[in-house]
């Protein structure tokens, strides 16, 4: 999985992070190392879509939290994956 | 690589920079400049640029860059002018058994040849003082190929009788050595018609004439950069349309 805007939700599902603590998040849990270009990218359309929005910051580091309907796409996308996941599983078992 | 790394930034849209621009800059300097980033940077920009721009100013960008392109690349081309005559072989005597039409074939084929042997054209070449950049860089032979590839025969068109018509041209850079290999190879074929009759023993004869002599090529036929210009605008408009199409796609999903 190297969806970048599926990654970020995804790092931000426990809680508000600004981009380097994104960036960090995905590479410790998804392996994947999320360009600076990308990973803006990524939050730009995120925040267009309204899935996340910006929360209030001291400094230049701009953190973002997921918003309701970003948790319920987020949400959807998972049980999909998982419902993938699951079905590869057995089938890799029975083969 | 810090004003590399500026540079890319300035490249992303004036509003996207308004928006986003202090944050990105802190995270780029908390990730420290790195080349992978410098090309990351700059994609995102490129991606962003076209997802802001409107239809009307995305597609006829992409049909200007390429149109530009493609003018550019004509500059690279090599330029080349095409000197050629036309000719007439006539049968005079035909071989028995043999068909009209097919014997004056056979002979302007069997002249063709001796025209265009290793020997012949390594002469002409050789007093053109032709191609010195290939014959520097490759074999005599990969020499010999070029010029064959440079001289073609074509067909005019159907005279009464049996004679064949056809047009010799040669191509190359400088006009003026176009027209004076031409000449060299019409009088070739002139002379090759003799040695082919003397080969056949009386068998066969034909009587060749020069209906146009060597022209003085006025204009490069190659590049054809209005032609090129034109592929390059309509080619960047297609893509500019694939662009749009696919911007609006990604944006509905």
């Amino acid at each position: 999985m190297s969806d970048p805007t599926l990654l970020v939700l995804a790092s931000l599902a426990d809680g508000e992070k600004h981009g380097y603590a994104i960036m960090e998040d995905v590479m410790r849990f998804a392996d994947v190392r999320l360009g600076p270009g990308t990973l803006y990218g990524a939050i730009t359309r995120l925040e267009q879509r309204g899935w996340i929005r910006p929360v209030g910051s001291d400094n230049r580091r701009q953190p973002y939290a997921l918003t309701a309907v970003g948790r319920t796409y987020l949400e959807a996308q998972v049980a999909n994956l998982d419902r993938v996941l699951r079905t590869a599983l057995e089938r890799l078992r029975h083969a | 690589m810090r004003a590399l790394m500026r540079f890319a930034v300035k490249l992303y849209p004036a509003a996207w920079r308004a928006r986003y621009g202090g944050e990105f800059e802190a995270l780029l300097e908390d990730i420290g400049p790195h080349w992978r980033d410098v090309w990351n940077v700059m994609g995102g920009a490129l991606k962003m640029q076209m997802m802001t721009w409107s239809f009307w100013k995305l597609v006829p960008a992409l049909g200007v860059a390429g149109a530009i392109a493609m003018g550019v690349a004509s500059l690279m081309i090599r330029t080349e002018y095409e000197s050629s005559g036309v000719m007439r072989v006539t049968p005079m005597k035909i071989p028995e058994g043999e068909t009209p039409g097919r014997a004056t074939a056979q002979h302007v084929d069997a002249m063709r040849s001796k025209v265009l042997s290793r020997a012949s054209l390594l002469t002409i070449i050789a007093g053109e003082n032709l191609y010195p950049r290939e014959r520097a860089k490759t074999t005599l032979e990969d020499t010999v190929d070029q010029m064959r590839r440079d001289v073609q025969f074509w067909p005019v068109s159907e005279h009464g009788g049996y004679s064949a018509a056809f047009e010799l041209s040669f191509r190359y850079p400088d006009p003026y050595k176009a027209q004076r290999v031409t000449r060299q190879l019409i009088s070739q074929m002139v002379d090759a018609n003799i040695l082919v009759m003397m080969e056949a023993k009386g068998e066969h004869s034909a009587q060749v004439e020069v209906l146009d002599p060597a022209s003085l090529p006025r204009q490069a036929i190659l590049p054809n950069r209005p032609v090129m210009i034109v592929v390059g605008l309509t080619a960047g408009l297609l893509l500019g349309l694939a662009a749009a199409g696919v911007r609006r796609w990604c944006r509905a999903r």
